[in-house]
């Protein structure tokens, strides 16, 4: 395919200089030379500067590397005698190694060291020894008495004697000093009664005062519902917020473990567990038909500890009987529970080795005057029931066993003891049959009484809670609820109960149980 | 406002996962050794509810029946019971009638709910219902499926329960 600029001249630059008159060859082509050289002269010009520029350079490098190969040659000479320091260092590292390993020759190194480190830093700072060193004291000592036990006793012998003894004189003048306080305040009812006692039973009365002075408290008490182990009531010598929470569950925790006992045991009356022990702490608890009352404790007890919950119990149940009976988790129905509970965790409240509240009767003395009168009729009482003939609590009333002994063809004898747990009406009929001739009873608690009857007898009870029945010493069980009336047909073979209601009073019983 | 106490009754199978839904529900004083050596551990919740505020006292009941049977003094009060069964374990479902058959002869007044436990486990939903119909008779009862793993519908289960109980 042809150009598209073929058919076109090409004109070049000589033709147009040709073109010009003035033309002179040899200027011209001088001219131009200089025209087209003028760039690469001065591009040349440039290059030449840079040139020597670079050559500077170069000088200078070789300026900084020979300065650079004499450094080298310093550093290769420090390298080389580290190197060999390190080579040094590591046969010194070896030789301790073996030295640390070898046992015989580390101890032989520290040996002459190691009194005076420590004599030194126990100066300097024989707290932080005592620390670190204090862990390892109890077990050091435990090792050291399961190994070398002889070795030990004969190092510590001539310490523990004196150390147990000044510790057993020192408890001792304490416990002394608390007797004769005690004593010293005994002009009551309760230091006489106790003189007296002790002159009668030959017991000095230094050691009758002794359970009274060891320290008891009563840290709290709960009132529990028995059939669900809800809490009712708790008292607590601790803050309310801190144990209140617990107590809910204590409760329920109590109730089931009694329920577990129950059940593995069997569903035996009265088999209720009445205390639990750990350490020198104590729960004691009191049940009821619908309740228990339950008090830990720390410390000996007073022996009359049992009968004082009781006598708290029925304090509660006679006070609060309907909100007890119609319980179904509201707390707030049962705040008259509470006066009582506080009362009796306050009354050992006292500090150690001085009167408790409940002991301090008779401190005045208006008081001192009443209860030393009280005090001379309980002496004479006390003098007829020491020389009375008989032991029994109580003396069968003639009448009754007359009257027993006439009522049923069976002649069989037997006794019964009715322990009063609250206050208690009871009507006992002369006659199984005839509901003309009785005798009424009203019974405080705490007191007791018994029958000996042949045959059978009949009772009519006001508050069946409120007493347990022992029929020739063993117990007869719930006979109902507290201020429940029953009628109780009692022979030696047991006990057949017809219960009544206690709104309906004197309508026949929905319930007729027997029990032997 | 007041508090009230009520008791409520955890029943079930072994290993249905009572004790994981009290676990996940209350902060626990009590160990569970309880479990094994009396057979329950009781722990409490306070709960508030519009007409009161309910303090339950929640008796997670070991489910070891075949070598301890129950202490069915446990049940007696109880104004409550939670019945779990384990949803992928249809022994379980049939043993609810059986725990509430024992149940309602100590404590015949008892408001009840069923739960479905493990339900993180399986498909919800697709449970016979006649064991439970069995199981109540005439009467009515909640019924949730829940998850202690999750916690889901466990914080329902005891409300509901609870407001069954206050009514």
């Amino acid at each position: 395919m042809p150009s598209k600029f073929e058919d076109k001249p090409i004109v070049t630059v000589v033709d147009v200089l040709k073109a010009r008159p003035e033309f002179e060859p040899q200027d011209e082509f001088e001219r131009l030379r200089e025209l087209l050289l003028e760039d690469a002269l001065a591009q040349l010009r440039t290059l030449e500067g840079e040139n020597r520029g670079m050559q500077r350079e170069q000088s200078g490098l070789l300026e900084r590397h020979a300065l650079l190969a004499q450094e080298y040659q310093k550093l290769s000479q420090a390298h080389e005698q580290l190197d060999l320091k390190h080579h040094r260092l590591l046969d010194e590292l070896a030789k301790l190694r073996l030295k640390i390993e070898d046992k015989g020759s580390f101890t032989a190194t520290l040996e002459p060291v190691i009194a005076d480190t420590l004599e030194r830093k126990i100066a300097s700072s024989g707290e932080e020894m005592a620390e670190v060193v204090a862990p390892l004291m109890a077990p050091a000592i435990k090792k050291q008495i399961h190994d070398s036990k002889d070795e030990m006793v004969e190092a510590l012998h001539p310490i523990i004697g004196q150390t147990v003894k000044r510790a057993v004189a020192e408890a001792m003048r304490k416990l002394v000093r608390e007797i004769n306080q005690r004593l010293d305040r005994a002009f009551n009812v309760q230091g006489t009664w106790r003189r007296l006692k002790a002159k009668l039973t030959g017991v000095p009365e230094s050691l009758a005062v002794l359970p009274q002075v060891l320290p008891f408290t009563v840290e709290e008490v709960f009132l529990i519902a028995r059939k669900t182990g809800l809490l009712m009531a708790h008292v607590s010598v601790a803050a309310q917020t801190e144990a209140g929470a617990k107590a809910q569950m204590v409760s329920s925790m109590l109730t089931a473990i009694q329920d577990f006992i129950k059940d593995v045991h069997g569903e035996e009356k009265g088999s209720d567990v009445h205390e639990f022990k750990h350490g020198d702490r104590s729960t004691f608890v009191m049940a009821s038909p619908m309740l228990f009352l339950a008090a830990a404790t720390q410390g000996q007890p007073p022996e009359d500890f049992s009968e004082q919950v009781r006598r708290v119990l029925n304090k509660i149940q006679n006070t609060c009987y309907h909100a007890i009976v119609n319980f179904d988790g509201d707390t707030a129905e049962l705040q008259n529970a509470q006066p009582p509970m506080r009362k009796f965790v306050q009354s050992f409240e006292a500090t150690p080795g001085l009167p408790r509240k409940h002991e301090e009767l008779g401190a005045s003395p208006a008081a001192k005057i009443a209860w030393g009168t009280i005090g001379a009729l309980a002496l004479m009482l006390l003098a007829w029931f020491l020389f009375k003939p008989k032991n029994e609590l109580v003396e069968t009333p003639p009448m009754l066993e007359a009257a027993a002994a006439t009522l049923a063809p069976s002649t069989t004898p037997f006794r019964l003891e009715a322990r009063m747990n609250g206050e208690v009406w009871m009507r006992v009929f002369d006659n199984e049959h005839d509901s003309t001739t009785y005798k009424d009873f009203r019974f405080q608690p705490g007191e007791v009484y018994a029958w000996r009857a042949h045959g059978s007898m009949r009772m009519r009870v006001g508050n069946a809670g409120g007493l347990e029945l022992y029929l020739d010493g063993i117990n007869l069980g719930e006979l109902g609820a507290v201020h429940q009336p029953v009628t109780l047909h009692i022979s030696h073979e047991g006990v057949l109960i017809k219960k009544h209601s206690p709104l309906e009073g004197g309508q026949e019983g929905v319930l007729e149980s027997k029990r032997n | 406002m007041a508090i009230l106490q009520k008791k409520i009754c955890l029943l079930g199978m072994f290993g249905v996962g009572k004790t994981s839904l009290v676990r996940r529900y209350v902060n626990q004083i009590f160990e569970e050794k309880y479990h094994t050596t009396i057979g329950v551990k009781v722990d409490h919740k306070l709960v508030a509810l519009e007409k009161a505020n309910v303090n339950l006292l929640l008796w997670d009941i070991a489910g070891q029946e075949e070598e301890h049977p129950y202490v069915e003094n446990y049940f007696r009060g109880a104004h409550g019971a939670l019945i779990v069964y384990d949803v992928l374990r249809p022994e379980s479902v049939q043993a609810t009638a059986e725990y509430c058959a024992r149940l309602l002869r100590v404590a015949p007044h008892v408001k009840l709910a069923f739960t479905g436990n493990k339900s993180d486990l399986a498909e919800a939903g697709t449970l016979n219902a006649e064991e439970f119909k069995k199981a109540l008779g005439q009467r009515t009862a909640a019924h949730f499926f829940t998850s202690a793993k999750s916690g889901e519908n466990v914080e329902a289960a005891f409300t509901t329960l609870a407001q069954m109980m206050i009514l």
